[in-house]
């Protein structure tokens, strides 16, 4: 992989990281993905940035998982629509390959024509460019991205920076997709833990009882059982030992050896 | 001339379709004697299935004389799904900028059923060519290929680097390697002077209808 893009996705996640430690930000998957989408943005001069993936082998995920950056008024139109039954760069570039602009997408179905006159209401719909994304579980997905600049420009921006948007696609897509990145929701549990609660459930990793942890924290045992009782909500677990369990294997608190 | 068809263009080309599966079972069933799935007159496997770019090189009357076969190595694909012994043990080739190449095949025959090394010549170089653009066009770094000694020989023929990144294996009978070609503008125009090839090969369709948005 270029070495560039790696550079500048890593200190994006570096960032994202950053972000939800510090406790400023309510720490929020939603949140931080579009953060993600927005540095990309503003690194590349893009407009707008579009992920979508849909599995047409399951019928259990057939509704499709959106990522995108459009106006909110756009995305409300699109979600209450369905409209990737009818946007063309969608259904044509499911089944494609090869990157491609969207004013070489031949269109005949009058409900794809249709939905392109509502795009360009909203202002989008005649200048952008697609990424097909085949995975290794055989899962697609499409990234696309709108730019303002005129055909010469759009010209030499493409030719500089073509594969590093294929890279960053792909990236996108391990980061977005359910099947690429199974424990997807798993990583942000816990994420809200607080310090006290963290402290509370690691003497408990070590075996200590919470009149015992009361003391060496100086805290009541009530206040202990409070936040242990609190990690294990936030954890999404049901026992002491469950919570334990999964802090460590998130990484929270230390593993006992 | 080249004739690039995606997943949603099959259906548009029926013809020349037949055609490629036709001249595939000669290739690789009747000449070649490879281990493949015949149906009818047709070679045709799962990786047809899965929407791949298909590049066909036609004859002036615009009968297919050579094809040639593209899927990502980042979905399924013939080196990780089927031939990954040719790899060495635990490596895998899967990235967004390298795509694999397969079946590739050019006739021996003109149309009138002569023996034409001239034809042989120009369908490699014109497929070989088309493949490098459409490499630049889709950002990739390299292209993979599983093949034999036969088509190796007929591809450095050409003129034509590649790296050797596997094999030789024996698989059914046959000697099959894995090689990586490089993707990179400058040797492609150097390959098309070469050549006498002109111009784009893969864009020469006229410019398709915009949609009514604009």
């Amino acid at each position: 992989m270029d070495n560039s893009v790696n550079r500048l996705l890593h200190h994006l996640l570096d960032e994202l990281q950053n972000i939800s430690q510090s406790g400023n930000t309510p720490p929020n998957k939603a949140n931080s993905d579009q953060y993600l989408l927005d540095s990309i943005l503003s690194c590349y001069g893009l407009e707008n940035l579009a992920y979508i993936t849909t599995d047409p082998f399951s019928l259990e995920s057939r509704d499709p998982i959106y990522k995108v950056t459009y106006s909110s008024e756009w995305q409300e139109f699109y979600l209450r629509t369905d409209a990737e039954n009818h946007d063309p760069a969608v259904i044509y570039g499911l089944r494609e390959i090869v990157p491609f602009e969207w004013r070489n997408v031949e269109l005949y179905d009058p409900a794809q024509l249709a939905f392109l006159n509502v795009a360009s209401d909203f202002g989008l719909g005649e200048n952008g460019f697609s990424i097909p994304i085949r995975d290794r579980f055989g899962a697609r997905a499409l990234v696309s991205m709108t730019i303002s600049l005129n055909d010469q420009k759009w010209e030499k921006y493409s030719r500089r920076y073509r594969s590093e948007l294929v890279n960053i696609a792909y990236l996108l897509h391990e980061r977005f997709s359910p099947k690429c990145n199974p424990s997807i929701e798993e990583k942000y549990i816990g994420e809200d833990l607080t310090a006290r609660e963290i402290e509370s459930l690691q003497w408990t990793a070590l075996g200590k009882t919470s009149e015992e942890t009361a003391i060496i924290l100086g805290l009541s045992k009530r206040s202990v059982n409070f936040h242990v009782n609190n990690a294990k909500l936030k954890l999404d677990t049901v026992t002491r030992s469950h919570a334990v369990a999964r802090a460590s294997a998130l990484g929270l608190i230390l593993p006992v050896l | 001339m080249i004739v690039k068809i995606n997943g949603n263009e099959r259906s548009r080309y029926p013809e020349l379709i037949d055609q490629m599966h036709v001249l595939r079972k000669e290739v690789f069933h009747e000449r070649l004697k490879w281990d493949v799935e015949i149906k009818g007159d047709w070679e045709i496997d799962k990786f047809d299935d899965y929407d791949p770019l298909y590049l066909l090189s036609l004859d002036d009357a615009g009968y297919v004389r050579g094809a040639l076969r593209l899927l990502p190595t980042t979905g399924p694909n013939m080196l990780r799904d089927i031939f990954h012994c040719l790899l060495p043990a635990g490596e895998i080739i899967e990235s967004p900028v390298i795509w694999e190449s397969s079946r590739f095949c050019v006739s021996l025959r003109d149309r009138d059923g002569n023996r034409s090394l001239s034809n042989l010549n120009t369908a490699t170089a014109e497929i070989i060519a088309a493949m490098g653009e459409v490499g630049v066009l889709a950002g990739l770094s390299n292209i993979v290929t599983v093949y034999d000694h036969f088509l190796r020989r007929i591809i450095s023929r050409a003129g034509c680097d590649e790296t050797l990144v596997g094999g030789p294996v024996d698989i059914g009978g046959v000697k099959t390697y894995a090689g990586m070609f490089k993707v990179d503008e400058y040797d492609l125009e150097q390959f098309k002077l070469r050549w006498g090839l002109e111009g784009d090969l893969i864009n020469h369709q006229e410019p398709r209808v915009i949609g009514a948005a604009a």
